[in-house]
């Protein structure tokens, strides 16, 4: 109990030092996490309304396949895309292992069946009534799925939130991809690992709660920006 | 002209067929009403002609070309306006639901907010515009789905149970704006189940059953006239067939009689029964439990009896036979 007491107060004097080593690892995680979560973002939301909305024999074969890949641990995303870019690997050449550029990818991986899966099941149940009412109205096939992912753009939100919250929390592709390499590819989530490791388990705990801020300001900025849509 | 002709059209989810080897015209400014029971393909059916979902088997033609189901077919679709059964609104203002269709067909901003405002006076809707859709109520949300469809002025209506959800006083609205549709020439296709109002307002029936379409199978139904006579009122069919009927109604009218009500005799009755039509026999068929008797007596009807009455009175084909019903056996809409 103590330990996590001194560990809240230790975080909020950690954010109000304005350390900017910690500042950094918060950036870099932010912008890692964006930018790969962005990305799956947009593979995802087309792949799943393709699934959905396209009808072909192996459509159940893939969502199995996406939802096992949902359940994948961390630290074999990072195997596998480590075993690409490292220096003898296939992708060897591009030199992005232990970048920023290397954790995207491996997040990217790790972000992609969830949203995928979760836009999925989403548009699954709703796009027959939904189209046929729009085509039924005359619009065009660009214009009918427009609508389409008008109507469906909050539950598609949720499918991005936990995209993201997938890949904020993750350690084992940034440890792995990343190296948690200072000022360079440590995270809040490789620091944690690393301060624990090194029996800092107050900073441990800290930038733990730190990461839990920034996820909730995060969370509450996309639900504002959600509610002024909806009221306007 | 036939708008619609749908030849040998089947459609099935999984095994069951849903459509079964349907064939139908529809022609050009009718009304027609769609009836048969829950999951008999009411609304496949619609959606065949709403040019939706392309049959697994046959052919449907629209406007006397084949349809072709892979080409993109927005504009064929777009002569056509299909109100859902429980209908979807989206997620937008009433106003731009009800926009909705004039905007994909890219109308001028002016006119759509004027034959958005004339519509929505129609129905009543004029104070529920500026609100969100989704946040109406079951009756509000069909006359939105309905005034969607109609703003649209399409050659061709399809509805699908339009007046589900609505009061009497909306019922009358969509019943107006039908007869007025008519008038204008445009083709109507409407499924439903309140058979009162489809007989009152349509031109045909089509009666589906396990996917297969009857067209005759509501019988003994019959467009004329009521006319005053000495003391009592009669329907008047053509010039040689007259019913004595019962009602306060005069001028345009529909009847049905139900095939039961009708006893067959091989000579005239003297009855309490007002109708006595002297006829011939044109065909005797068995239906299993019982015997569909049709006649022709000026016009053609269709009488049930029992396996017993058919052997006593000795029917054949050809027989001069006698007719009788009461009037309060006639339903008049």
């Amino acid at each position: 109990m103590d330990d996590i007491g001194n560990s809240l107060r230790k975080a909020v004097d950690l954010i109000f030092s304005f350390d900017p080593d910690l500042y950094f690892i918060v950036w870099t995680s932010l912008r890692i996490v964006i930018a790969s979560t962005a990305l799956a973002t947009l593979a995802g939301i087309p792949l799943g309304l393709f699934l959905a909305l396209k009808n072909f024999r192996s459509k159940n074969l893939i969502a199995a396949i996406l939802n096992t890949l949902m359940a994948i641990p961390t630290v074999v995303v990072g195997l596998v895309v480590y075993s690409f870019l490292t220096r003898r690997g296939p992708l060897g050449f591009l030199g992005l292992i232990f970048t920023p550029a290397a954790i995207v990818i491996g997040q990217f991986f790790l972000a992609l069946p969830l949203i995928t899966a979760m836009v999925y099941s989403t548009a699954l149940g709703k796009e027959k009534k939904i189209l046929k009412t729009a085509y039924g109205l005359g619009a065009s096939p660009l214009n009918a799925l427009k609508t389409f992912i008008l109507e469906i753009k909050f539950p598609l939100l949720a499918a991005v939130m936990a995209g993201f919250g997938r890949v904020i929390g993750e350690v084992g592709v940034s440890m792995m991809l990343g190296g948690n390499i200072y000022r360079s590819t440590r995270t809040v989530t490789t620091a944690i690992a690393l301060e624990t490791s090194k029996g800092e388990f107050a900073l441990g705990l800290a930038l733990g709660f730190i990461l839990l801020i920034v996820a909730l300001s995060i969370n509450s900025l996309v639900s504002f920006i959600n509610y002024r849509i909806e009221k306007a | 002209m036939i708008i619609y002709g749908l030849q040998q059209v089947k459609r099935f989810y999984t095994e069951k067929a849903v459509l079964d080897k349907v064939d139908l015209t529809i022609e050009k400014g009718k009304t027609y009403a769609l009836v048969g029971e829950n999951g008999t393909g009411k609304t496949t059916l619609l959606e065949t002609l709403a040019l939706l979902e392309a049959p697994q088997e046959g052919t449907v033609f629209f406007e006397s070309e084949k349809v072709d189901f892979e080409r993109d077919l927005t504009l064929l679709r777009q002569k056509i306006s299909f109100c859902m059964q429980r209908p979807v609104l989206f997620r937008l203002s009433v106003f731009d639901n009800i926009a909705y269709g004039l905007k994909v067909r890219g109308l001028k901003k002016e006119n759509i907010k004027e034959k958005v405002t004339s519509i929505s006076t129609v129905f009543g809707l004029s104070h529920l515009l500026a609100k969100k859709a989704l946040s109406l109520s079951g009756g509000e949300a069909q006359k939105v789905a309905l005034a969607r469809s109609f703003v649209l002025e399409t050659p061709i209506i399809l509805l699908d149970e339009p007046t589900a959800n609505l009061d009497e006083a909306s019922i009358r609205i969509l019943e107006d704006l039908l007869s007025e549709v008519k008038e204008k020439g445009r083709t109507v296709v409407l499924a439903t189940h309140q058979l009162d109002s489809a007989f009152r307002l349509a031109d045909a029936v089509i009666t589906l059953k396990d996917g297969q379409v009857f067209p005759h199978s509501y019988q003994n139904f019959f467009s004329g006239e009521i006319l005053q006579g000495e003391g009592l009122k009669t329907f008047r069919i053509n010039e040689d067939v007259l019913f004595i009927v019962l009602t306060d109604k005069l001028g345009k009218a529909k009847v049905s009689i139900d095939p039961k009500e009708i006893i067959i005799s091989k000579e005239p009755l003297r009855s309490s029964a007002r109708n006595c039509l002297r006829g011939r026999v044109l065909s005797i068929i068995d239906e299993g439990q019982k015997i569909k008797l049709t006649a022709h007596c000026g016009v053609r009807l269709v009488a049930q009896i029992t396996y017993d009455s058919l052997r006593e009175l000795g029917l054949n084909p050809g027989d001069e036979i006698f007719l009788t019903f009461k009037t309060s056996s006639i339903k008049i809409y």
